[in-house]
């Protein structure tokens, strides 16, 4: 047994040495897309909205709305000082051309008003269409309005004599401050929860299409009936695909968290062995699955439409990217039929709260169900099939 | 042989029949008996019964679809049969399937070796999964490429071999495991005739050494080659024996008539009582009888019936029946029954 799988693994590495693309992207496929992928949605923070800020007004407010547009990183302003209405015709017309996402307008008078307890009405105009941006963009002019009001609230009361100063006037008027304290990723990097999603999607990528297309390719050249008339058996011909895709998968694994920990700073402070145990667990699972799609396949473009339509939806439901909490209920259960969903809850557990074996069973036992089922069932369609092509 | 089928009908149960095959020599390599294989309404393979000797070569005829390759696959246990049972080297196809794959060899219709592995790392990778490995694949592989014209190839890949050359590395990849039955599924379609001749000339070699050989093949000059042939048609073996009794069955059925008008006097000798079939071979038409004749007597009838059409004959002569008439004649009835 041990020396057919032999003869088999070797004939697997003969195929990819031979095949120089594919070797490239599969010893690089996955670092590059790390980079890519890192780059692209390491950093979910908004910043640099490019907004124009109309100063009509020239006084003091207004200088201070400037001023902390200009300190924020959410803002990429360009301010028009002495601004006319001209310039608000000129601004509404490049909101609509996308040349701006958002402009503020200072009114004339604001100052004047503020100080004579008039209303005083600044005026934001927002592209609503990148539902993306406009959020962040209020929240942040939102809590610049509520500090002016507050110091506008202090100021008055140190001028009626009713507070010592300003600052005995601020703790009067906003006498509440909030505390907070993050655990377990305590600088609230972002990239401890981006990268175990790129990590994992980028795995699940690889050995999925990996392996969905090796039966499949036999079956195409017509090899499988040649397999099959040997005495090799349905099990030995699995483990001859599964154990060359497996040690390039975890090459592949040193080489993505090596670029994770390196250029993205994750932190991987957990248990190694329960890290390690995660990661082969889940690229058993995933390669189950590739092998799965792989025996249903009469040919290889079959395998690929169905590994695509298989790896598609675990972009937006496995939680690489936003917490599966914040699925609606009807396609959450959708995710547990993808192993990188347990892997992923398991990982961010393990490299974040040094999680121990106990901590992340209940995500191993779910991906060793994937392991043994998909294997079962690939053996048993292959034994009762072995010619079909 | 016709004793044989004779004695296995007769003690039919498979215990006596695993008794006969594990006697050496004489044995039977195929035993089958009402063997059948349906997909879904399709009967592919009907009530099979067949038996091939030991050291021999086999010629499996037939026109397409007429469930040929499924026979074989049925008797290399790769596909279960749905009817039947068969015995191939004394093993029961549906029980002992690992037992045969190790006794037999099969070589696909299609090329079905890896194109980006060479000659060589083909041989020896299904040498490994034979269990031949180590010095005696290298000897093993010695042995054959010297035998079979492949060594000055070993480092060709595949994928760039000749279609001649291809169905040779085929046939070493098969004969690995020195098998005592061998399945050619048409080892010598689209393969030039001086590469077919070099083919037989193995394969003959390969006989004498003690291996039986179960071959499909369209060219009927090949099936002339083999020891027995056996002709299939809509799923079901309808003759078989040595080519030469084969073709005593159409004895005195065939006639030469020598025609200016091809096509019309084609026609015209339809159209004559008696006559099943009539084709063109440049003057000459083959003309067949449903009943064996004489050249002289149904000269005059075929004469009269020319003539009208316009299209007078020269010469009537008897012609001696080739396998290809045969072949015409079984699809001509396949198709009149279809």
């Amino acid at each position: 047994m041990i020396r057919n799988v032999y003869y088999l693994v070797v004939k697997e590495f003969l195929h990819l040495v031979r095949d120089r693309r594919t070797l490239v992207f599969v010893l690089f496929m996955p670092t590059i897309l790390t980079v890519i992928f890192g780059y692209a949605i390491g950093n979910p923070r908004v910043t640099s909205i490019r907004t124009r800020v109309l100063d009509m007004d020239g006084g003091r407010i207004a200088y201070e709305y400037v001023q902390a547009i200009e300190d924020s990183t959410t803002f990429k302003p360009d301010v028009r000082e002495g601004a006319t209405d001209a310039d608000v015709a000129r601004a509404e017309e490049d909101l609509l051309r996308d040349r701006i996402s958002a402009f503020v307008v200072l009114p004339r008078g604001l100052s004047a008003a503020f100080d004579g307890r008039r209303d005083a009405i600044v005026r934001v105009v927002v592209d609503g269409s990148d539902t993306f941006t406009a959020p962040s963009l209020l929240a942040e002019l939102g809590r610049m309005t509520v500090q002016q009001n507050a110091f506008a609230a202090a100021s008055m009361l140190a001028r009626e004599g009713l507070a010592r100063d300003m600052e005995d006037g601020l703790r009067d008027v906003a006498p509440i401050d909030l505390k907070t304290e993050f655990r377990f990723n305590p600088d609230l990097k972002s990239q401890n929860f981006v990268m175990p999603g790129v990590i994992g999607l980028v795995l699940q990528l690889l050995t999925v299409i990996v392996m969905a297309t090796s039966i499949a390719r036999e079956r195409e050249r017509g090899t499988m009936e040649q397999l099959a008339v040997t005495p090799l058996t349905a099990g030995e011909i699995f483990l001859g695909k599964l154990v060359p895709y497996f040690l390039l998968a975890l090459l592949d694994t040193v080489n993505v968290l090596i670029v994770a920990r390196w250029l993205f700073g994750i932190s991987l402070a957990g248990h190694y062995w329960v890290i390690a145990t995660l990661v082969v667990v889940f690229i058993l699972g995933s390669l189950g699955i590739g092998q799965l799609i792989s025996v249903v396949s009469r040919n290889q473009s079959q395998a690929v439409q169905l590994a695509v339509f298989y790896i598609m939806p675990s972009f937006v439901l496995a939680g690489a990217f936003t917490p599966i909490e914040t699925q609606p209920e009807r396609v959450r259960s959708v995710a547990y039929f993808f192993p990188l969903t347990y892997f992923l809850h398991g990982f961010r557990t393990a490299i974040l709260r040094q999680a121990s074996f106990a901590d992340v069973g209940q995500d191993l036992l779910a991906m060793l169900a994937f392991v043994v089922l998909t294997f079962g069932v690939s053996v048993l369609l292959l034994r009762m099939r072995p010619d079909v092509r | 042989m016709a004793r044989a089928l004779y004695n296995a009908r007769r003690d039919g149960t498979p215990d006596r029949q695993s008794a006969v095959s594990a006697r050496e020599g004489a044995a039977p390599v195929v035993v089958a008996e009402g063997l059948g294989r349906r997909f879904g309404h399709l009967d592919a393979v009907r009530d099979l019964s067949l038996e091939i000797e030991d050291r021999q070569i086999f010629g499996f005829l037939g026109p397409n679809g007429a469930g040929k390759t499924t026979t074989i696959k049925m008797l290399c246990g790769l596909l279960r049969p749905t009817g039947g049972h068969a015995r191939v080297v004394g093993f029961d196809v549906t029980s002992q399937h690992a037992q045969i794959k190790r006794h037999t060899g099969y070589m696909a219709q299609t090329f079905s070796l890896y194109p980006d592995l060479t000659v060589e790392e083909n041989f020896r990778f299904f040498a490994g999964v034979y269990g031949v490995y180590g010095r005696a694949a290298a000897h093993r592989m010695d042995e054959l490429f010297a035998q079979i014209e492949l060594d000055e190839l070993r480092g060709l890949q595949a994928g760039r071999l000749s279609g001649g050359m291809k169905q040779r590395l085929g046939l070493a990849c098969a004969l690995v495991h020195r098998p005592r039955l061998v399945f050619l599924d048409e080892p010598t379609a689209g393969v030039d005739p001086a590469q077919r001749q070099r083919v037989w000339n193995f394969l003959y070699a390969l006989c004498d050494a003690g291996t039986a050989l179960f071959v499909t093949t369209h060219y009927l000059d090949e099936a002339e080659r083999c020891h027995a042939v056996g002709f299939m048609l809509d799923g079901r073996l309808i003759a078989r024996g040595t080519p030469a009794s084969m073709r005593g069955q159409l004895q005195d059925r065939v006639v030469g008539v020598e025609a200016r008008q091809a096509v019309d006097a084609m026609r015209a000798l339809r159209g004559v009582p008696g006559v099943d079939d009539v084709t063109i071979h440049g003057h000459e038409l083959r003309v067949f009888f449903a009943r064996p004749v004489d050249a002289g007597t149904v000269a005059e009838s075929l004469r009269v019936a020319a003539t009208r059409a316009g299209a007078p004959l020269g010469r009537v002569y008897p012609l001696a029946p080739t396998l290809e008439d045969l072949f015409m004649t079984y699809s001509r009835r396949g198709t009149a029954a279809r």
